[in-house]
């Protein structure tokens, strides 16, 4: 077939695969998106839902850097739950069930809208370089991509080897072949492979469980939206139903532990701790039997239930009693059963903070490769990856996502300063600067390097300026109106707080730890009445939280001034006499591209860094 | 001593590569003088500097051997006392080696001149301690501790430091630490698995939480006022109108002449400063400019000085002229600066003898016939000893300032925060309180919460 050539070819068009071709385009390369079957663009391997506390925010940092995630998310939500609304505006986080198959269509439908992106229907077999640098993508039907960079997006698809008691069967997950002469090829180019491994649960048929013995659990209203700029209609919206495992479950899976792939010794791939098989669960918390599990539907035209909590390895008819051992399951039928699956990725220690990798020149590497799972690490990675790609082909510096800045951030820079010894997820306690990191100001935080880099319209950047304003807007209102206690008195009775005397500000009355923000301004209503919620929080945030805002920002401001200290990358750290030989060694194996990220390199000391820092103003000065 | 195993294990890997030399004991004149060696060639370059090599290369840790240290001509520089120590188990957790040799600072001199020719380098300042602390021999406040120790000057300033150098307040703020992490692990987790872990905290919970942390930092700060008053002296400002004879009674006080003494108002312009041991007690004792008003500019910060001693001081000697209208005088200091510990004094009895019963509350002194001086320097002790707290036995491991200044505003901080907050405005209060805890150990903390959430509790719908 003919050589063709490309400026960048991204390798699979899953969650990490379609954003970074997207983002490639806007910033204005010329781009393949090779995948092995484009009819599964974007498939959720696992549990059917997008979103949840952290990623959820990362979705919406994805949607403002004009990705796809979100757009997909909305078309194809049928339950939508902001969680941790109980708790304050910064750890409330959107989740959305999405019909796994409406999901799919319309992924695939917008990223068949990308302008001048190019589908290669092929699986990648090998990545070509000369003198340490990309320069070809080989792939077994579609021919020889002549490229100047590639975007490493296989997923869990590398060596895949799904495990199913003593059963093993090579696989990039059930139904798709696994990615044999490409993992070959990566090796050999000399990127360091771990073996991760993670699994899912089995699926339900639905016309075969008893709800009536079930607790029903409902969304909010569908109202919200993960997408800034788009709308779409709501899906009908469906249910999710709890149950709990019993003792009899307990009893199935340790009698039956050692035809378990974990536990009969077969898997040697390191699996995600937040997200134990059932197998793990009654092992390290022996004294339990009642565990929490969730049916969730995968779809609106499917009877296909996903059974949230019992992924596993054990055989088939072990799964089936175990499936049957739960209230409310007891006559109900596996469609397809759960499994364990291993596969290669590379150390992410190894990459740039551009994801660029630093064995071969011209290779991004993102997602489940990168050892994170979720969908939405993925795809924010992805985003990333493309978009550094296509700059540095334009000469241009690439985009360091800050940990002040995004989740995207500090994923990015947790992967990268170290490495990932287990699967990687975001959770809000990993952003140190998370009162800031919210996902009602993804956009305000995100859109002037979005519109900077041609992410989003000028259009779109105008509109998350107005909205900006609005916050403004009702600040000042916030803090120039007073109010009766007459009229304010009622609601700080319903709310539990104290009863007033004067005339308070508004301001006051929101700073009482008792009042929020909602519940006030529609209390108030006339001037109050009508802004959009995630302005709201943004004021909420700003008044009721401001000591903590103004503490979270001069901390941003002292972090983003140590990132600013660029580290020379040849720095010779041998010749640095005033540090430890035992820093010096830590630092010279990191290589930190700033004094901030060498703060956080694990066993550096605060002496040392300071040190470090003496040590580059002299340089500098020389 | 107690050891954080982690630092320790950090030590005996590694050794902060160069080795080098100082003078260790004071410098000046003395019987004996120490000249320390540390690092990894210490005992090697030692080797070098003595005849006999042999010998003392079989020369076991920790023993005294008397040998002949050689200059680079050969010729013999001393007769010196000479001990290695090997590491970890030294001060600097380094192989070392000591030489107690002849006082005086041409020996110490050529000796250190030797080890610099074979390789050594000169340590810099407090270089030893910072290497103890390096290599986990000692944290950061027992480093504090070591340089109070040196400068005790008092038998009661030795004390609280030995306190500071076992480790108390590092073990102290470090359980403070723990348990707080523990119940920002609580909240963590319910922010970070709201589907699995139910009920949040109530807030009676975390306020009883908080209050326990509160109650401990509260103790450690009750005695931290006296402990470092201890290490670093009482200050006790000489305060008084210009030329009521305060910097005659401040030389008198130290039996020397520091401050100048005029007879022009307004000569002492800025704050005069010399330490004195009172009772067993360290006093700091300042001469200020008086407290009038006056035009000079100069002087004019001599007064704004004045008023800052005096709000830092911890006793205050009001200085009056006998004679005037003393009483008047007091009672306008008082409304200006209503300090509580003044000790009173009228100045000048040499030419307006004032009786007893006047006097009363005042001592009467003269610094020229010294009349009344042994009775101000025990009303100073006295003063002082009551503003440290008394000489009641509990004893503070905080040693230095900064410690003492970490503290309070990590009490500052619990004490602001608000158990009806949201969980994560509680955890970043948590957050700014360990950060303190941390810098006064100086240790890196490391540990993550997420560890702890996926050990205690199970995750994973
Ligand atoms: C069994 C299983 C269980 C999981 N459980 C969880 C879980 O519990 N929690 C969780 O957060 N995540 C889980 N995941 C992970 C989640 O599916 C991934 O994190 C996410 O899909 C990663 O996105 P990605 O874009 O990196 O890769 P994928 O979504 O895997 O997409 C990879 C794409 O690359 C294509 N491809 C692969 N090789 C080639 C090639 N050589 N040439 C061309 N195209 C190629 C594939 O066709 C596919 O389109 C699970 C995955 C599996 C398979
Ligand atoms: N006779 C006598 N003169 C004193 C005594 N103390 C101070 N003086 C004199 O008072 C003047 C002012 O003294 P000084 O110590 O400079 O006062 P200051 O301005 O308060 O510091 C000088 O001329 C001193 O000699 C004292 O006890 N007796
Ligand atoms: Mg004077």
């Amino acid at each position: 077939m003919a050589k063709r050539s490309f400026d960048i070819a991204v390798i699979g068009a899953g969650h990490a695969g379609v954003e970074a071709a997207r983002a490639a385009v806007a910033a204005g390369g010329s781009v393949a998106l090779v995948t092995s079957r484009p009819e599964t663009m974007g498939q959720m391997s696992c549990n059917p839902a997008i979103g949840g506390v952290a990623k959820g925010q990362l979705v919406r940092e994805i949607d403002a850097l004009g990705g796809l995630m979100a757009r997909a998310t909305d078309r194809a939500s049928i339950q939508f739950r902001m969680l941790n609304t109980s708790k304050g505006p910064a750890v409330r986080s959107p989740r959305s069930q999405s019909d796994r198959f409406r999901y799919v269509r319309s992924l695939t439908q917008l990223v068949n809208e990308i302008p001048g992106l190019t589908v290669v229907s092929a699986t990648a077999t090998a990545i070509e370089t000369r003198e340490g640098r990309v320069r070809a993508v080989r792939t077994d039907r579609g021919g020889t991509l002549e490229v100047k960079a590639a975007v490493l997006a296989a997923g869990t698809f590398l060596n895949g080897l799904i495990r199913l008691g003593e059963k093993q069967i090579p696989a990039g997950r059930a139904g798709d072949s696994p990615s044999l002469a490409l993992a070959e090829s990566l090796k050999q180019l000399g990127l360091g492979v771990h073996r991760f491994k993670t699994g899912t649960p089995p699926r339900i048929d639905r016309n075969t469980v008893n709800f009536g013995a079930l607790t029903e659990q409902t969304g909010d209203e569908p109202s919200y939206r993960f997408a800034h700029f788009h709308r779409c209609e709501s899906l009908p919206q469906v249910s999710c139903w709890h149950t709990r495992t019993s003792s009899l479950t307990r009893a199935l899976v340790l009698d039956n532990l050692k035809l378990s792939s974990m536990y009969g010794g077969w898997v040697e791939g390191t699996g995600p701790r937040y997200c134990p098989s059932i197998e793990d669960k009654f092992v390290r918390f022996p004294q339990r039997d009642r565990h929490h599990l969730f049916l969730e539907p995968e779809g609106l035209d499917s009877d296909e239930m996903y059974l949230n909590g019992l992924s596993n390895s054990l055989p088939l008819d072990v799964q089936t009693k175990l499936v049957n051992s739960v209230e409310g399951l007891e006559s109900a039928r596996i469609i397809r059963p759960g499994y364990a699956i291993e596969y290669d990725c590379y150390d992410p220690a190894e990459l740039e903070l551009s994801l660029e990798s630093r064995i071969v020149r011209g290779l991004y590497l993102a997602g489940q490769v990168n050892g994170t799972s979720g969908y939405e690490e993925a795809a924010g990675q992805g985003l990333a990856a493309g978009l550094n790609a296509a700059l540095s082909l334009r000469g241009e510096p690439p985009v360091i996502f800050g940990r002040a800045q995004s989740y995207l951030g500090v994923m990015i820079d947790d992967l990268v300063t170290h490495g990932a010894d287990e699967p990687y997820r975001l959770f809000s306690s990993r952003a140190e600067f998370r009162l800031s990191l919210r996902q009602d100001n993804a956009d305000i935080r995100l859109s002037p390097l979005a519109h900077s880099h041609g992410l989003i319209t000028g259009e779109q950047f105008r509109r998350v300026r107005r909205r900006q304003d609005e916050v403004a807007k009702l600040i000042e209102l916030v803090r120039r109106t007073r109010v009766g206690a007459e009229r304010i008195n009622p609601l700080l009775r319903r709310c539990g707080s104290t009863e007033t005397s004067e005339s308070p500000t508004v301001e006051k009355v929101l700073r009482r730890p008792e009042i929020g923000a909602p519940g006030l301004f529609s209390h108030l209503g006339g001037d109050f009445a009508g802004f959009p919620s995630a302005v709201i929080a943004q004021v909420e945030m700003e008044i009721k939280y401001e000591g903590y805002m103004t503490r979270e920002r001069s901390r941003q401001e002292q972090a983003t001034r140590l990132e600013r200290v660029r580290i020379p990358a040849r720095l010779d750290y041998s010749s640095l006499q005033s540090l430890s030989t035992e820093s010096r060694q830590r630092l010279a194996s990191h290589r930190p591209s700033s004094l901030g990220q060498a703060s956080r390199i694990p066993g550096l000391r605060p002496d040392d860094i300071s040190a470090l820092m003496v040590e580059l103003s002299r340089r500098k000065n020389k | 001593m107690r050891q954080d195993e982690n630092l320790t294990a950090r030590a005996s890997k590694t050794g902060s590569g160069d080795t080098v030399v100082a003078l260790s004991s004071a410098r000046g004149v003395g019987a004996v003088a120490v000249v320390r060696l540390s690092g990894p060639d210490s005992w090697a370059i030692a080797r070098k500097m003595v005849a006999g090599r042999k010998k003392f290369g079989a020369l076991s840790p920790r023993k005294m051997a008397l040998c002949n240290l050689i200059g680079g001509g050969g010729e013999l520089i001393d007769r010196a006392l000479a001990v290695k120590f090997a590491g970890p188990a030294s001060y600097t957790g380094e192989d070392s080696v000591e030489f107690h040799c002849h006082g005086g600072l041409a020996v110490s001199s050529a000796v250190i001149d030797a080890a610099l020719r074979h390789g050594a380098r000169s340590a810099t300042a407090g270089e030893f301690t910072r290497r103890a602390f390096l290599n986990g021999r000692l944290d950061l406040a027992q480093a504090e501790a070591v340089d109070s120790l040196v400068h005790a000057r008092t038998d009661e300033g030795r004390r609280a430091a030995l306190a500071g150098l076992d480790g108390g307040l590092g073990t102290q703020v470090e359980a403070m630490r723990r348990s707080l992490i523990e119940l920002k692990t609580e909240l963590e987790y319910r922010i970070d698995f709201p589907d699995e872990a139910g009920q949040g905290l109530s807030a009676e919970k975390i306020e009883s939480l908080l209050d326990d942390s509160l109650a401990k930092l509260a103790a450690l700060l009750q005695g931290a006022r006296r402990a470092l008053l201890a290490c670093r002296g009482a200050v006790v400002v000489i305060a008084g109108a210009p030329n009521v004879g305060k910097s005659s009674l401040f030389n008198t006080l130290l039996g020397s002449n520091r401050a100048i003494v005029t007879a022009t108002p307004g000569t002492t312009r800025d704050a005069v400063e010399s330490e004195l041991v009172l009772d067993g007690h360290l006093v700091r004792l300042v001469d200020t400019a008086g407290l009038r008003e006056s035009s000079g500019e100069a002087e004019q910060m001599g007064v704004e000085y004045s008023r800052h001693y005096i709000a830092s001081s911890d006793v205050v000697l009001f200085v009056h002229e006998a004679g005037s209208d003393f009483r008047r005088a007091e009672s306008e200091f008082l409304a200006e600066y209503g300090h509580g510990k003044l000790v009173r004094v009228l100045s000048k009895v040499d030419l307006n003898p004032v009786p007893d019963d006047e006097a009363e509350g005042f001592i009467p002194v003269s610094a020229k016939t010294g009349q009344g001086m042994p009775r101000l320097r025990r009303a100073i002790a006295t003063a002082v000893e009551s503003a440290t707290g008394g000489s009641g036995e509990k004893t503070s491991p905080v040693t230095s300032l900064r410690q003492q200044k970490l503290l309070e505003e990590a009490r500052e901080l619990l004490r602001a925060a608000c158990p009806a907050n949201p969980p994560e405005i509680i955890a970043a209060d948590i957050d700014e309180v360990c950060t303190r805890l941390s810098e006064i150990t100086g240790r890196i903390s490391g540990e993550d919460v997420l560890d702890s959430i996926f050990s205690r509790f199970c995750i994973g719908k």
